[in-house]
């Protein structure tokens, strides 16, 4: 069985650092990767070792195969993770991994091949019985062809990247009219964040849950489910906020996904982490959606109710360990709450927000964990993902996780650009959610043109705050252009008398 | 005793602040006056306390903009030197403001549909702005001719920078 001792991780930002962790954690060496403008980001900083791969680009640098491989041959990694997005689903990266005896952490290109392309996955699952959405493969070009065939699945549709996933290459389409520039913007996003620009159509649910289940599956036939996430509450059919156990789910209907997803998994003999992803409609029927065979952005909410280092399993999978783990000792205990924190503007269509971070404050405490590519001082700009955190909570049940999100969510200070931590705060507490009455379409519902509601005594002391800071900046000036590590202006908070002279 | 004049999502205030003991001090803002403890905790951190309630205040400045957390609540404060608003969206820009068609986000200029002197209609597609792998489509808010494109494909737009300019369609300007 070969033993990993040196990993290159194919990716940026917190997952990067999540996995240099775990490698640490099991005394294996890493190599972090990084295009020109990532040269000073949390990972290349955290990693033992740092490989610069190119432009800023994705396609110069964490997109380029070539590149990544040269750079663990030169460093001598024996394995490769490549995180979620990039390169992740990719498997030409997979098997070119495999041709350069590198172990890839993650499923074998064959899988990967099956699931990750969605449109034969669909076709795998129908065959293998598990229900599906209708939809339709856009193999033509011929608008009246395309027109037909979005009639006759039923509008509204949606377009998707075959290749695809996050969010990225999807489109809703209600009317004819729409149709074509939404396939050629999906085309184009699909080609841009995953080099590959095949889009297909299917039916659009109106207001379903998401929910999907976490499965670990061993090279030597041992396959287990984590249970599920659910992750309904999406802006631009991205998760903001994920949650384990779903409120929607009993334990009956809980063990039938289950099973069904470990079945879609041996159905393509997928090996190492993935997920199963199912849309739950109103009548709690569920579909197949797709699945994603690599890590997830959420799989800090599983890792809290399970105890299970999901990352960590992944590496001891790829080196050909059996699992340690049996379904029958899997628990689901308490509740846990995840909050993406994007670089994003709730304000403004949820937009990007770019800058320097001035400063950067993570909150603490039990059942608190933060999952973070940031720091003070770091400049967020607009050539990747715009992820910068996630903030994990973990309590008995879900009215506390809530309530702890919410005080966690109040404690996290990020300044310099716009993020949406006061937005997912309103939402937590909106009736609805606190309900557990979750929809993919709860955002547009029920958080249409959100303000941030403050109060004029909270106001007013952020002013006075300011104007205090601006004070000690008019009177850093003459100062200007020592060294960053200058004494802090507080120190000498005493020489306000020379300004009020 | 310093006074500043901020600027806030368009709302402005006047603030001053004149330091009366050690830690005491008193401010202004606007026509309303109170009176205030601040404890200076570290370069970004302040401890307010005023009423008996402490404030946990995080600051940082950059070039002309002080940014403020507290409770939850972030704030983008802009220096200004007259008090005006220098807002695009607002309303002293008039007609003026809605001829410029922006950037709803900062990010490359992905596409221009449109050329100048080209009549466009309402919703007509005009650009795409694209970053952090999201593409965003302007359309034409309304019908008219394109007077002057001031970007091409690939340059690099802020948020709110006028992006194509639109006079009203021929026909009108006729009658």
């Amino acid at each position: 069985m070969p033993s990993i001792k040196k990993v290159l991780i194919a990716n940026r930002g917190e997952i990067a650092v999540r996995v240099i962790r775990a490698c640490r954690e099991l005394g294996i060496t890493t190599v972090a990767v990084y295009s020109e403008v990532d040269q000073k980001a949390l990972h290349v900083l955290e990693a033992d070792e740092a490989a610069a791969i190119g432009a800023a680009a994705p396609a110069e640098s964490y997109l380029n195969i070539e590149k990544i491989i040269a750079a663990a041959q030169e460093r001598q990694c024996d394995a490769i993770h490549p995180g979620y997005g990039f390169l992740s689903e990719n498997a030409g990266f997979a098997r070119r991994c495999r041709e350069a005896g590198i172990i890839f952490i993650g499923p074998t290109p064959e899988a990967m091949a099956l699931v990750g392309d969605k449109l034969t996955a669909r076709k795998t699952m129908r065959e293998a019985g598990v229900p599906v959405t209708p939809g339709v493969a856009l193999h033509t070009h011929d608008q009246d062809e395309i027109a037909k065939l979005a009639e006759s699945i039923g509008y509204p549709v949606m377009i998707k990247a075959s290749a695809g996933g996050g969010g990225k290459g999807m489109r809703i389409v209600r009317q004819v009219a729409d149709l074509q520039s939404a396939i050629e913007a999906g085309q184009r996003e699909a080609l841009s964040a995953f080099g590959n620009d095949t889009v297909y159509m299917e039916k659009y649910l109106e207001n379903p849950r998401h929910v999907e289940f976490q499965v670990l599956a061993d090279q030597h036939g041992n396959i287990v489910h984590l249970f599920e996430r659910e992750c309904s509450i999406q802006r631009r059919h991205q998760k903001i906020i994920e949650e384990t156990p779903s409120p929607a789910l009993n334990a009956a209907l809980r063990d039938e996904m289950g099973a069904t997803a470990c079945r879609v998994m041996e159905a393509v003999d997928y090996t190492n982490a993935g997920t199963v992803e199912f849309l739950l409609d109103q009548e709690k029927n569920y579909y197949f959606l797709e699945v994603n065979a690599r890590i997830q952005v959420e799989h800090p909410i599983t890792e809290l109710v399970t105890g299970v280092d999901l990352v960590k399993q992944q590496i001891r999978i790829a080196e050909g360990q059996p699992l340690g783990i049996r379904q029958e000792d899997l628990r689901q205990q308490g509740h846990a709450l995840e909050c993406r924190i994007y670089a994003e503007d709730p304000e403004n269509s949820f937009f990007p927000s770019l800058g320097k971070l001035n400063f950067v404050k993570i909150p603490q405490g039990p059942g608190i964990r933060c999952d973070s590519g940031i720091y003070s001082g770091m400049e967020v700009t607009m050539f990747y993902d715009p992820i910068l955190a996630k903030l994990v909570v973990w309590a008995e049940n879900r009215p506390d996780a809530i309530r702890k999100m919410c005080t966690a969510l109040s404690d996290y200070v990020i300044l310099g650009i716009k993020t949406p931590i006061p937005f997912l705060s309103d939402l937590l507490q909106h009736p609805e959610f606190v309900a557990g009455h979750l929809h993919t379409g709860f955002i547009d519902a029920y958080f249409r043109d959100w303000k941030p509601a403050d109060g004029a005594v909270l106001r007013e002391i952020a002013l006075i705050a300011a104007a205090y800071a601006a004070g000690q900046k008019q009177r850093d000036v003459p100062h200007s252009g020592g060294p960053s590590v200058a004494p802090s202006p507080w120190q000498t908070v005493g020489e306000w008398e020379i300004l009020s002279g | 005793m310093t006074m500043v004049r901020f600027d806030h999502d368009g709302d402005n205030y006047q603030v001053s602040l004149k330091k009366e003991a050690e830690n005491i001090f008193s401010a202004q803002i606007d026509d309303a006056a109170l009176q205030i403890a601040i404890d200076a905790i570290d370069s970004h951190t302040l401890s307010i306390n005023w009423d008996h309630i402490r404030h946990t205040v995080y600051v940082a400045t950059d070039d002309n903009t002080i940014y403020v957390h507290l409770a939850g609540m972030q704030y983008a404060f802009k220096k200004t030197e007259t008090g005006h608003s220098r807002h695009r969206h607002g309303g002293d820009g008039g007609a003026h403001a809605a001829d410029e068609i922006t950037a709803p986000m900062p990010g490359k200029i992905l596409k221009v549909f449109v050329q100048e002197g080209q009549s466009v209609a309402r919703n007509e597609r005009l650009f795409i702005v694209e970053a952090m792998k999201m593409e965003n489509e302007v359309k034409a808010p309304r019908e008219g001719v394109v007077k002057q494109i001031n970007f091409q494909e690939n340059d690099l737009v802020s948020v709110g920078e006028p992006v194509v300019e639109l006079e009203p369609p021929a026909e009108a300007t006729d009658i």
